[in-house]
């Protein structure tokens, strides 16, 4: 195995790790209205993921930062080439961090309280939604010039399918967000969210089959891999398993091992489409050849050195966000914390 | 028809200057609430224990905003300059994933740990949080300028031709290129002074409105140590960087001095009005010798002047000459004031001197103003190469249409204009209302009324 496929795996690692993580998150913005009816509820639901979601989006700047250092080429195509739809991404984690950091410090001003819940629903469910579009489009495959940029417009950017890809990521990211709330809450929020949760799954088995599906006519490139690797049947498989496991661990009120499966249910989606890429990064849709983990890759010393980065410092932040979340594990409550 | 290459660096320019106005504060305020929580770790005087958490509400409100603004920058390498990115993304990537791994995770993490946590860990926890969001945050602009500083000073590479981009020979020379460290204690520095007429400030009004008094008296010796130290420190460390400018980047000194003419016994402009067609200055007022001497210690030393090089590799020279007065100027103001606040301190005036804590009060800009006008000049000195004698920025930006950078520049502006609103107001609605006695008293603090107990 040589440094491109590691850093493929890596850049892999870091982005289930951000979907997971704050896949609940972006999960619990959509869901603010749906699952907080109440002021009570809508603090307990900020509540349940406030100590945590800084650390969260950390995942997706480090993922960022991987793939600007280890797959440079891609990094350049895709931010600049999705130009304006990289820009609602970053103005809904803006409005997001501002609504999450404010939502108790604007209390006494119910307006401004309002708007930061507004900003909290926007801001989640752009990036949710728009994450799959993005990852629709590298699938599918973009118009690239020969200098490799983005020849196309925005509107080449909502085909069919990548939207597909946007609702499939976008009820991915409600599902984890409501198996989350089940563990998190009790009471009125948490059935709301049982009842959510039951319908995610069945909406995912359901885009799933068409996503399958109309990835032969859209992107039948996806099945190559598979063809030759049947092995790799068994990550689909596997999210195939999950799924139906769920609502089987909802009726035994296993709600850790629920959020367990939802995550897999992430981590295999993206494991799925990843094996269906390798070892392309994005795909073209014309003449210009693919961006591929070799040509669109940094040299082997840069890797290796972001390969030791990584060895020394993940296990770290492992290690301690594990802690953080020992520490805030139980039920959130509406209260208001000291500061 | 607008130019791309102006908007992109416009936006680029706008976004980083919002961005720093919060950096600065979160970087020096987590170190001082690192000192409060060790004082109170150790002496258990619930004083301290006050501090820390008024500081770290205020600490709050300025993180959230900072860390939405940061997002940007990351993405913004990717999104407007693409040519960049390609072309550097084999040695810049690097200190940016580094910085992810090493400090965003740590102070991010810890910051929820030490915020919402403080009724669920012990008071020794608590204390090593705040240190790991200090370091978090020290480790975050260490490999931002180590980033930033290749920029100035590459080092540790070579060009592969074939590839059109910048290949990494030796990471260790790459972050240690020979500005990183100096231009890394330059801004720690300034965003320590910051820090301090930050907590000056807020403490003069609590003093003046004889509210909190004992916190605002103890935050103020704080703030006034601090500011103190790091003001003074920063006249050294803003004469060595000067140096070291004179040495690596000749021509963005000599843009900063209007200095055309390479000279023995170079002035020093206090007043310059350059005039950019006759390569001189229309109107100048300077002290003979001082930019020979305070450049290499002597006098007779010529100093290189901007004739020296081609007119389409200098920097813009009203600008910088204006922007590193304003710096430097304040840096001044900021010595003189410090030790004026030190001596009435000693004197134990300094808490009913109405003309100091209302000065002090009025200052409270200055230190953002500086902070801006040093990065002005640093990445403004450093056109019109985007990695100093390496790539032009003009090879550096996306292909973008203008309307896209139009639209872009038009939500930045609006969104960002926005956030600073909430900001102040936030920030203002906190300190007035904060009252010491009545605040964190509610039922959570068991640790703390063990304490006082």
């Amino acid at each position: 195995m040589d440094l491109n496929i590691i850093w493929f795996i890596l850049l892999g690692v870091l982005i289930v790790g951000y979907a997971i993580l704050d896949g609940f998150d972006l999960g619990i913005g959509t869901l603010f209205y749906t699952l907080g009816k109440t002021k009570e509820e809508k603090k307990t639901l900020i509540n349940s993921i406030g100590p945590v979601w800084d650390g969260n989006e950390v995942w997706l700047l480090t993922a960022g930062g991987a793939l600007f250092a280890a797959f440079p080429f891609v990094y350049a195509t895709v931010f600049s080439g999705f130009y304006l739809a990289m820009l609602l991404v970053l103005f809904g984690l803006i409005f997001r961090a501002i609504a999450v950091e404010y939502y108790f410090k604007t209390e006494d001003d119910p307006k401004m309280q309002s708007l930061m819940g507004k900003l909290f629903f926007t801001g989640s469910t752009l990036p949710a939604l728009l994450f799959g579009v993005a990852m629709g489009n590298i699938v599918v495959g973009i118009p690239m010039d020969s200098m490799q940029n983005y020849s196309g417009n925005f509107f080449h950017l909502l085909n069919p399918y990548s939207l597909l890809l946007g609702i499939v990521g976008l009820v991915g990211f409600l599902l984890q967000g409501s198996s989350y709330t089940i563990l998190k809450t009790e009471g009125v929020i948490q059935q709301r969210a049982i009842r959510l949760t039951k319908l995610f799954s069945i909406l995912i088995i359901v885009l799933w089959i068409v996503g399958t599906l109309t990835a032969q006519i859209y992107a039948p490139h996806m099945y190559t891999n598979y063809f030759n690797q049947p092995v790799l049947f068994l990550i689909p498989v596997a999210t195939v398993t999950c799924l139906i496991a769920i609502p089987i661990l909802l009726k035994l009120g296993h709600y850790g091992k629920l959020f367990i499966a939802t995550s897999l249910v992430i981590a295999t989606k993206i494991a799925t489409l990843a094996g269906g890429m390798f070892p392309n990064l994005v795909f073209s849709s014309n003449v210009a050849p693919n961006l591929t983990i070799y040509n669109a890759s940094s040299t082997e010393l840069t890797l290796k050195v972001m390969f030791i980065i990584a060895l020394i410092g993940m296990p770290l932040v492992l290690l301690y966000t594990i802690y953080v979340y020992y520490v805030f594990r139980g039920k959130a409550t509406s209260e208001r914390h000291g500061y | 028809m607008l130019d791309v290459l102006l908007l992109s660096r416009l936006q680029f320019m706008f976004t980083v200057i919002v961005h720093y106005f919060f950096v600065p504060l979160t970087i020096g305020l987590a170190f001082l609430i690192a000192c409060m929580e060790f004082k109170f770790w150790k002496t258990k005087n619930p004083l301290y224990d006050k501090m820390a958490r008024f500081w770290t509400k205020l600490f709050l409100v300025n993180f959230g905003v900072g860390l939405a603004t940061g997002i940007t920058m990351e993405f913004q390498f990717g999104m407007n300059w693409a040519g960049y990115s390609r072309f550097v993304g084999d040695i810049f990537g690097a200190p940016l994933a580094a910085e992810g791994v090493f400090a965003f995770f740590l102070e991010s993490t810890f910051i929820g740990l030490l915020v919402f946590g403080r009724d669920k860990i012990s008071r020794g926890m608590r204390l090593f949080a705040a240190i790991m969001v200090s370091l978090g945050t020290t480790l975050s602009s260490f490999w931002i300028i180590a980033a930033n500083s290749w920029q100035h000073t590459p080092a540790g590479f070579i060009i592969n031709e074939e590839m059109n981009r910048a290949e990494m020979v030796s990471f260790v020379e790459a972050v240690f290129n020979p500005s990183t460290m100096v231009r890394f204690f330059h801004v720690i520095f300034g965003a320590y002074i910051l820090t301090g007429f930050f907590v000056i400030a807020i403490s003069a009004y609590y003093l003046l409105k004889k509210r909190n008094i004992p916190l605002a008296k103890k935050s103020m010796k704080y703030g006034v140590v601090f500011g103190l130290i790091f003001s003074i420190l920063q006249a050294y460390s803003g004469h060595s960087h000067s140096v070291l400018v004179s040495q690596t980047q000749p021509e963005k000194l000599a843009a900063y001095e209007a200095h055309w003419e390479t000279e023995e016994n170079a002035s020093l402009l206090l007043f310059a009005i350059p005039d950019y067609e006759n390569e001189t200055n229309k109107f100048e007022i300077g002290i003979p010798g001082l930019l020979s001497y305070l450049t290499y210690g002597d006098r007779t030393t010529p100093v290189l002047g901007l004739k020296e090089f081609p007119e389409d590799e200098r920097p813009s020279v009203l600008g910088n000459f204006i922007s590193f007065r304003v710096m430097i100027g304040l840096g001044l103001v900021f010595i003189f004031w410090t030790v004026y606040l030190a001596f009435q301190m000693r004197r134990g005036k300094l808490y009913e001197n109405h003309f100091a804590l209302k000065t002090s009060l009025l200052l409270l800009p200055t230190p953002y103003i500086a902070n801006t006008a040093g990065w002005i000049v640093a990445e403004w000195g450093r056109q019109p190469w985007i990695v100093y004698g390496v790539l032009r920025t003009a090879d550096g930006v996306s292909q973008l249409s203008a309307l896209e950078l139009v639209i872009s520049l038009v939500f930045f502006i609006g969104i960002y204009s926005f956030l600073m609103y909430l900001m102040v107001y936030l920030m203002v609605k906190e300190v007035k209302k904060f009252n010491m006695d009545t605040a964190f008293t509610d039922k959570k603090t068991s640790t703390d009324r063990e304490v006082t107990a």
